[in-house]
């Protein structure tokens, strides 16, 4: 939004009335651009969030309180903004005075569509029925409302009594009441038909151009008029219940707050007139302000702040809720020392030698004087009235006396104790009165025509003989203010001391109230106010939000706490504790600080003197508006985002900046923010800047929180929240952790499985040499072999003993040999060729020279190679085994070493017919074993005329 | 007939408009035109099957003096269904034209505007628009050319069949759109 160049002019201006005079400050706002065509304001609007909106020859503006800003808008529109409207779902619609209708999106204007196209004349004002029908006024076209998305149109062909309507506004009781050329026009639409009904001057209104109308909090319609000026509204209304003698022109606008009727007028400006509920016709003007020439419009927004706007000129004007209620000579000022609200409605303060009540008459205050003769020579000093129009008249030195105003009588206290004495405070609950002096304190309970009195002298009960504050509160009790011994309270005829009570504050006490919750508040010496809710002390200082530590008074304001200060009054909420203020910029506080100058009536309203005026001041829900703050735009990287709370940002997305504006427009200048990222900050952080960036934030959910106050006080504040999430990077996104912790986990599973799998490899070739070795064994104990052995041994022994001796020797020489290597993994080549050597003795002797069996290895082989055991034994087996064995035939077996590391064993084949069970299986052994070994393989050659088996040789 | 109820989820409809009445402005007759061609087209756009028809037969007035007019249609002369059985589901189930044989729209030019003048003009025209029998009041944007005595006269518009107590039954209303777009086309000259 485009920030204007403000100019602020605070002017002072003194208004006579006819009754009293109005001090008050206004404020003026300039809307101006650089252009020398300023924009004018047309219409004023303050929307839910607070702010306020103006609708100006140049585009909708929006005003803070400081500055104006311009809402862009998507398309181009070039025409004046005449109408702005919120509606119950928060649409901010707009109407422009070439009959567009706009809405007001993420902060930029955006035209609406309707397939019936927009009026073609201005749009003047825009509202909505309870059903949530949105109508529009128009000037000329008559009245346009919005249903199912469809514009439909009410003019004088349905019965409208003109087409021109300069205001449209809805309330439950009426219905939809559209000011017109031509009077008034209430309409309705239900169950698809238009209903109308119309009065104009035939029904007896006064004028027939009807340019405003108002309904008020109770729903009663006003009406501003061309020529009759204003007048309330009535379905039998008459002619002459116009403003007679209206000569301030016409009435553009008017609207109606408490007891005053603003109106703009053609020719004098903002009037304003004092507003009674029964009055019929005449109205008793209050003041005018001219600092706007041509007002166009009027708007009272949350604050009760009245507001003014013509030309580019933007007016704030009195707050409403205080009101003067007496002028005072500047001599009778000086001399207020009690003002006291009494049950009749009535307030009385005291004046030289008297009193003077105040009353109203016809909703206006008029005075009586009353001569007190008694105490024409000395001060009054306290006020009270007891039941029967008895006002207790306390004085000092001069005792007390009763006064009746209604039965003129005067009656002198005689009670020692009050007789020529100082009163300082009188009060009572009904059957008694309390009064205290500077002797102690008295009661006085009526009996018959006399008062049967009670000294309470004894600093033993109350503790001080000087008691500033005297409260009779809830359950009989009543509560003693003493200067230096605290608060003393008598209940059941028994005195207790706070003071004993762990963290009490105060020794000395001024005023003692007690709240609409049952709490008691009071103001001290030096620790500002205390609140005692019947077990703890609660303090309110500077830093809670009090304005000053001087406090003199202390009051019931409805459901509020009302504080006087000297140039002050602040406004306690009992239940939140907020603290909120008078507006002092409208009109300077110079407050009588006597302790009872000051007093509250039953219903909202404080009386207290300040300068030369007696002044009301109505505390209620409007008065006490605490400010608001909203969140106008998010920035991404310094990019307007169009977001609403709950986004979510990718990781990437970090840079933040929120800018929030609080809205006050009483003090504007007050307003202070704390601000907090939940989940990223730990503690509030005060800052009166309108923005806060977050530059790189880590991946989290947040929530932007911000609140505002008007002191330092910030509990139970205002606030506001953004909330968003950064998401984390995909990897480190829990879905990304789950994936890759499923891939490392099947990845895991495999090689485990793999291992697994080899393991049991392992184990199966350890079997498998196991199985080997009990092979060879089992082979090497066959009984053919035994057999053979011992055959071929017998005919040795009958025919060659020395060579059966030698025979019988290699036999035992290769079982020992097998014994002793079949659990070895190896043994050396030359082990091996020696079991080879005995059993080749053996098989040579016992196929003779059938076979023939030669071995040539290097002896540097031979020395330095190992060779799993009974390798070269088993394959000459083999050999023998598988081929037939004759003289004819003969079996060859060369052993040789091919290279340094391989020996090769080749037979010649002649296989047998039939060949042997169980065959390769020896031949496998030796494979698998050497697997296990991971040495090279062992190679088989198997050609038609030779059989070659390669054994790697295995070097240490 | 079997068939007709089992291809029952079927097609459609609508309608429209025309004409008029004006017999009581005889001594003003330059301000009196009528339509000597005319044509008015709709089209449902439902997701499940696009229906287009179209009708040259529209009859009008307009007096544009007093800026009222009358339009008038025969919901019968609508022709180029998809089928003529969509036809005469058109006629039969929705329009129920041989009950309400026509559809019109009657009203008013909101704008003020001399249309013996030659030009263009966007205009509002406001009046009743009554389709099955069920009236309601509408706003109309039309776009207007005025050239040596004849008007001619360009709109879009769109009716809601919820709006004319027409009923979609669920199973076609995949078939079936309740926003009928209409373009309505008329030439007008003296009378």
């Amino acid at each position: 939004m485009k920030k204007c160049l403000i100019n602020i002019f605070l002017i002072s201006a003194i208004f006579i009335s006819p009754s009293f005079a109005q001090t008050a400050k206004s404020r003026l706002y300039l809307l101006d651009n650089d252009e020398a065509d300023k924009p004018a304001i047309l219409t004023l609007y303050q929307t839910n969030d607070g702010f306020i909106l103006c609708g100006t020859t140049k585009g909708l503006y929006r005003f803070d309180g400081f500055d104006f800003s311009q809402y862009p808008s998507q398309t181009k529109i070039n025409a004046a903004v005449t109408a702005v409207f919120e509606t119950k779902d928060n649409r901010t619609l707009i109407g422009f005075d070439n009959g567009n209708i706009a809405e007001l999106k993420n902060n930029s204007i955006e035209l609406l569509h309707f397939e019936e196209g927009f009026p073609k004349v201005a749009i003047k004002s825009i509202t909505q029925d309870s059903s949530g029908i949105i109508w529009f006024g128009t000037a000329g076209e008559g009245i346009y409302f919005i249903r199912n998305n469809r514009l439909n149109n009410i003019n004088q062909d349905d019965g409208l009594s003109d087409n021109y309507i300069y205001k449209i506004l809805y309330s439950a009781q009426l219905g939809v009441v559209a000011a017109s050329d031509r009077g008034i026009n209430i309409c309705s639409f239900k169950n698809g038909k238009k209903y109308i009904s119309t009065y104009t001057s035939k029904n007896g209104l006064p004028d027939n151009i009807v340019r405003s109308i108002f309904f008020t909090n109770e729903n009663k319609l006003w009406l501003g008029m061309q020529d009759a000026g204003i007048a309330p509204f009535k379905e039998n209304i008459s002619k002459n219940s116009g403003t007679p003698k209206w000569n301030y022109g016409q009435v553009n606008d008017l609207l109606v707050s408490s007891s005053k009727i603003y109106v703009a007028t053609g020719d004098s400006a903002l009037m304003v007139f004092n507003y009674y509920d029964n009055s019929t016709s005449a109205f008793n003007k209050a003041y005018s302000d001219h600092t706007i020439s041509k007002i166009n419009c009027l708007l009272k927004d949350r604050e009760g702040i009245i507001w003014a706007a013509g030309d580019n000129q933007l007016l704030r004007t009195a707050k409403t809720g205080l009101d003067e209620v007496y002028k005072l000579t500047p001599q009778q000022a000086a001399q207020v020392h009690c003002l006291h609200y009494t049950n009749d409605s009535a307030l009385w303060f005291n004046i030289p030698g008297g009193l003077t009540r105040l009353y109203k008459k016809n909703n206006e205050w008029e005075s009586q004087e009353f001569k007190l003769p008694l105490f024409s020579n000395t001060t009054i000093t306290a006020l009270y009235e007891s039941p029967g129009d008895n006002l207790w008249v306390g004085s000092l030195g001069k005792g007390i006396t009763v006064f009746n105003h209604k039965t003129k009588t005067q009656e002198r206290l005689n009670e020692p104790l009050l007789a020529n004495n100082n009163t300082i405070t009188i009060t009572g609950d009904g059957d008694a009165i309390w009064i205290s002096g500077l002797e102690g304190v008295v009661t006085a309970k009526p009996e018959g025509n006399k008062y049967l009195f009670t000294n309470l002298t004894d600093t033993a009960g109350i503790g001080n003989k000087y008691v500033y504050d005297i409260l009779c509160g809830r359950q009989k009790r009543i509560w003693f203010a003493t200067d230096g011994e605290g608060i003393s309270m008598l209940e059941n005829d028994k005195f207790y001391h706070l003071k004993n009570k762990p963290g009490y504050m105060g020794n000395v006490v001024y005023k003692i109230i007690e709240d609409n919750y049952g709490n008691i508040w009071y103001t001290t010496y030096n620790k500002g106010i205390i609140k005692y809710d019947g077990r703890s002390f609660t303090n309110f200082t500077t830093s809670q939000g009090l304005s000053s530590m001087q406090i003199s008074g202390l009051l019931n304001a409805g459901n509020y706490i009302a504080v006087i200060h000297k140039n002050a009054i602040d406004i306690i909420n009992p239940a939140t504790g907020k603290i909120s203020y008078i507006d002092k910029a409208l009109m300077p506080l110079d407050i009588n600080t006597d302790l009872n100058a000051c007093t509250n009536d039953k219903g909202d309203n404080i009386y207290f003197v300040s300068g030369n005026s007696i002044y009301s001041y109505t505390v209620n829900a409007t008065t006490v508006q605490q400010p608001t703050v909203t969140i106008d735009r998010v920035e991404l990287f310094l990019q307007n985002i169009e977001t609403t709370s709950g986004h979510k940002f990718s990781y990437h997305q970090n840079n933040l900046n929120f800018f929030f504006t609080g809205i006050y427009y009483a003090e504007p200048e007050k307003i202070q923010y704390q601000y907090k990222l939940d989940s990223y900050d730990k503690e509030w952080v005060n800052t009166k800047d309108h923005v806060k960036n977050f530059p790189n934030l880590p991946p989290g959910d947040y929530t932007f929180r911000v609140r505002v106050s008007l002191n330092k006080n910030f509990s139970n504040a205002s606030e506001t929240s953004f909330s968003f999430v950064i998401e984390k990077p995909f990897w480190n996104q829990t879905w990304f952790f789950i994936t890759a912790a499923l891939i490392l986990g099947a990845l895991l599973y495999l090689f485990i499985k793999q291992r697994e799998k080899h393991i049991t490899n392992l184990n199966t070739l350890k079997n498998e040499k196991v199985q080997s070795q009990l092979e060879t064994l089992r082979n090497q104990v066959n009984p053919h072999f035994l057999f053979n052995s011992l055959n071929t041994l017998v005919s040795e022994i009958e025919t060659n003993p020395d060579i059966a001796v030698m025979y019988v020797e290699k036999i035992a020489d290769f079982y020992r040999s097998i014994i002793q290597h079949r659990d070895k993994d190896l043994i050396s080549l030359q082990d091996e060729l020696s079991v080879l050597n005995d059993y080749s003795f053996l098989q040579e002797k016992r196929f003779a020279s059938g076979l023939e069996i030669k071995v040539d290895i290097e002896p540097e082989v031979i020395a330095s190679s190992y060779i799993p055991p009974l390798v070269l034994q088993m394959l000459v087996e083999n050999a023998i085994k598988h081929n037939i064995i004759s003289k004819e035939i003969p079996l060859c077996i060369d052993i040789k070493n091919v290279a340094d590391d391989c020996i090769a064993v080749r037979n010649n084949i002649n296989k047998k017919m039939q060949p042997e069970r169980r065959s390769g299986l020896g031949l496998q052994n030796i494979q698998k074993r050497y697997a296990l070994l991971h040495v090279k393989k062992v190679s088989i050659e198997n050609d038609d005329k030779f059989f070659t088996v390669k054994i790697p040789l295995i070097k240490k | 007939m079997f068939n007709l109820i089992q291809r029952m989820r079927v097609r459609v409809l609508l309608l429209f408009i025309l004409i008029a009445a004006a017999s009581a402005f005889k001594n003003q007759p330059s301000q009196l035109y009528q339509i000597t061609s005319g044509k008015i087209s709709f089209k449902s756009d439902a997701p499940l099957e696009v229906i287009k028809a179209s009708s040259t037969e529209l009859m009008g007035l307009l007096d544009i003096g007093k800026k009222n007019f009358s339009l008038k249609i025969d919901v019968h002369s609508f022709q180029g269904f998809n089928s003529p059985l969509q036809k005469e589901h058109f006629n039969e189930n929705y329009m129920e034209s041989d009950k309400y044989p026509y559809a019109s729209f009657n009203g008013k030019i909101i704008e003020d505007v001399d249309l013996s003048a030659d030009g263009n003009y966007d205009l509002r025209t406001k009046g009743t628009l009554t389709i099955h029998n069920v009236p309601q009041e509408r706003i109309i944007k039309t776009a207007v050319t005025v050239k040596q005595k004849v008007i001619i006269i360009h709109s879009n518009f769109t009716v809601l069949l919820s709006d004319h107590n027409i009923p979609i039954p669920t199973v076609v209303n995949q078939k079936l759109a309740n926003e009928i777009k209409v373009e309505v086309n008329a030439t007008f000259e003296p009378r």
